[in-house]
């Protein structure tokens, strides 16, 4: 028989008396609560006098009622159908927690002015930033992803390279093993002196270093997938008429991409840490180099809002690798999810 | 239905096969002479050690006698070909491709799959999986999985089917189930049939004849003729004198054996 594939079980609401899901005045109660607080926000951010200076304070007031209008339309979709409702209804309270960090973050600096300036600025000065700042704040976006992606890409072609012949052919495995494991945990960001000297410019220098960081895990993982595959799939795959091209692309390489993806998703957190780290030291252009710059200015507000846009733009270079995943490992059993 | 396929002769000669063991020779196959007739139905049956996995290896190719030669229709098996199928007892379906993909590697895997699509179909409806092309192997039970690995061995129309306990893993009636599909397939395309099994009910059920080898020298010891006209009836007279042959020629029948009676 088909075994029907396994679903996170949905958080069980309580049930009405008459069987419908749901509508009890604790389940309103909470999906209320962000709205709630959201009014609240912006009833303190417009009551409330500003006690440090910020310049687009009304600009923030819009903001949390395009917010406020954002969460009214959610919710009354949210009543349409039940799996929808479900969904509110497990989202509601984290949602209400982060406005209302947000909403005492505000208060306690905006309003009360009682944490240093200029270390820890107020959301609505951060705000100021991203809308002041936005023409160079996009550009260094642009530029740290030109050479995210570059460099990403170089690394993993390489690694995946490597880790196939690595763990195809034990030839050569006994030349490069070596290499790989004296050179491969070296942290890329520690070759930053040697790299600079070499390379006729920093970007060709950041570009290396993030291939480097890459490279190592995507070849240790690839390697080792590809060693572990059973022996049995090649020797069913010869009986079936299979060549070694044929085993390396289509057996070898397929069963062990679980843990070559582990490699990518390792490279990747690698290639943030080397991208940031080279824009700091060489690099004239990039969030990283936006936030020393901030820094050397002591602009801490420009510092939080280069990290929140890093925030976004790493969590969702994440996500799509995880998609991506999902399609390719459509077939293993209980995948997690990101 | 699916076009026939015409079984190969094999002619295994003198071969043996020894594997070196820290320094030490040890004999996996000691020196097996055994012709098998095109279309032929032959189990290999004995003790764990006998040699019978090593040897139908050695007919798939994917292993090499140490001496002797074995021949396919008269040519020299060098290396695994698609003519030689094979089936494990784990189905070792690849579990990144569907069902339809799996039974698809054969024809796929010699770039001929464009001009053959509707074989996999048909295989597919030829071993009962008509519905299930689009299922993972995880999520089909043992005998289902065995099916598709079955199909997957076909495909290619091997002249010979090189099976390796494919059934051991199975519950019983799974096991019956397939033991009269392996029937029926064989009967519609008379492909030369290699049957390693350690169940003697099953070699006498399915086989033409039975190949009894022993370890410690590992080589064949006794073939026995199975003349009982198909179907069979598993609990025949004449079944049960062939079962207790072999089971004499195994060693593993009591040598006198008392009738016990409680009053």
């Amino acid at each position: 028989m088909l075994r029907t594939m396994e679903l996170t079980r949905p958080v069980k609401l309580s049930a009405a008396p008459g069987g419908r899901t749901a509508l009890s005045a604790a389940s309103v109660a909470v999906i209320l609560l962000p709205a709630a607080l959201l009014a609240l926000a912006l009833t303190a951010h417009e009551v409330l006098p500003n006690k440090q200076p910020v310049l687009h304070s009304a600009q923030y007031g819009y903001l949390l009622i395009v917010l406020f209008g954002a969460y009214a339309l959610w919710a009354i979709f949210a009543f349409a159908s039940e799996g929808a409702f479900r969904r509110l209804r497990t989202q509601a309270p984290i949602t209400a927690l982060i406005i209302g960090i947000v909403g005492v973050w505000e208060l306690l600096t905006l309003k009360l002015d009682s944490l240093p300036l200029p270390y820890f600025p107020s959301p609505v000065k951060i705000a100021d930033a991203l809308i002041d700042d936005r023409e160079k704040l996009l550009i260094c976006t642009l530029y740290s992803l030109r050479l995210l992606f570059l460099g990403y890409l170089i690394g993993a072609f390489f690694g995946l390279v490597t880790g196939l012949l690595m763990g195809w052919y034990k030839q050569f495995q006994y030349w490069i093993n070596p290499f790989l494991r004296f050179i491969g945990p070296i942290p890329a960001t520690a070759w930053i002196p040697v790299v600079l000297l070499v390379f006729p410019s920093s970007f060709t220098a950041s570009l290396f270093l993030i291939a480097l960081g890459t490279w190592f895990p995507v070849a240790v993982m690839t390697w080792s997938g590809i060693a572990g595959v059973n022996k049995s799939f090649f020797e069913v795959a010869k009986t079936l008429g299979a060549s070694e091209r044929y085993l390396v692309f289509k057996v070898a390489f397929p069963a062990a991409f679980p843990l070559v993806f582990i490699g990518l998703f390792m490279g990747l957190g690698t290639s943030f840490v080397t991208l940031v780290v080279a824009e700091m030291l060489g690099v004239k252009a990039g969030l990283g180099f936006y936030i020393t710059w901030a820094q050397g200015w002591a602009e801490y507000y420009k510092v939080y809002a280069a990290l929140l846009i890093m925030a976004v733009l790493f969590s969702t270079i994440m996500t799509l690798l995880f998609k991506a995943r999902d399609r390719v490992l459509i077939w293993q059993k209980g995948l997690i999810k990101w | 239905m699916v076009t026939r396929a015409q079984g190969g002769r094999i002619v295994i000669q003198d071969v043996s096969r020894t594997f070196e063991d820290r320094g030490s020779q040890v004999v996996a196959l000691g020196n097996v002479n055994l012709d098998i007739e095109p279309g032929e139905f032959i189990s290999l049956i004995g003790p764990s050690g006998c040699g019978k996995s090593t040897l139908l290896r050695l007919v798939t190719g994917l292993d090499r006698p140490s001496s002797g030669e074995i021949r396919l229709d008269g040519e020299v098996v060098r290396d695994s070909h698609y003519s030689r199928g094979l089936v494990f007892q784990d189905p070792t379906l690849f579990p990144w491709k569907s069902i339809w993909g799996n039974v698809a590697t054969g024809l796929e895997a010699r770039g001929v799959l464009k001009e053959r699509k509707g074989e996999v179909d048909k295989f597919l409806e030829l071993v009962g999986l008509k519905g299930f092309e689009r299922a993972y192997p995880h999520q089909l039970s043992g005998g289902m999985a065995q099916r598709a690995a079955l199909a997957r061995a076909l495909v290619n129309h091997p002249k010979v089917l090189l099976l390796d306990e494919p059934l051991g893993a199975l519950d019983a009636f799974t096991r019956m189930n397939l033991q009269d599909e392996i029937l029926r397939i064989w009967q519609e395309r008379r492909t030369t049939m290699i049957f390693v099994t350690h169940d003697i009910d099953e070699a006498v059920y399915l086989s033409d004849r039975v190949v009894i080898m022993t370890p410690r020298p590992a080589k064949i010891k006794e073939i026995v003729k199975i003349d009982l006209p198909r179907p069979r009836a598993r609990n025949g007279g004449t079944f049960f004198e062939y079962r207790s042959r072999i089971l004499e020629s195994l060693q593993l029948a009591p040598e006198a054996v008392q009738p016990e009676y409680i009053v």
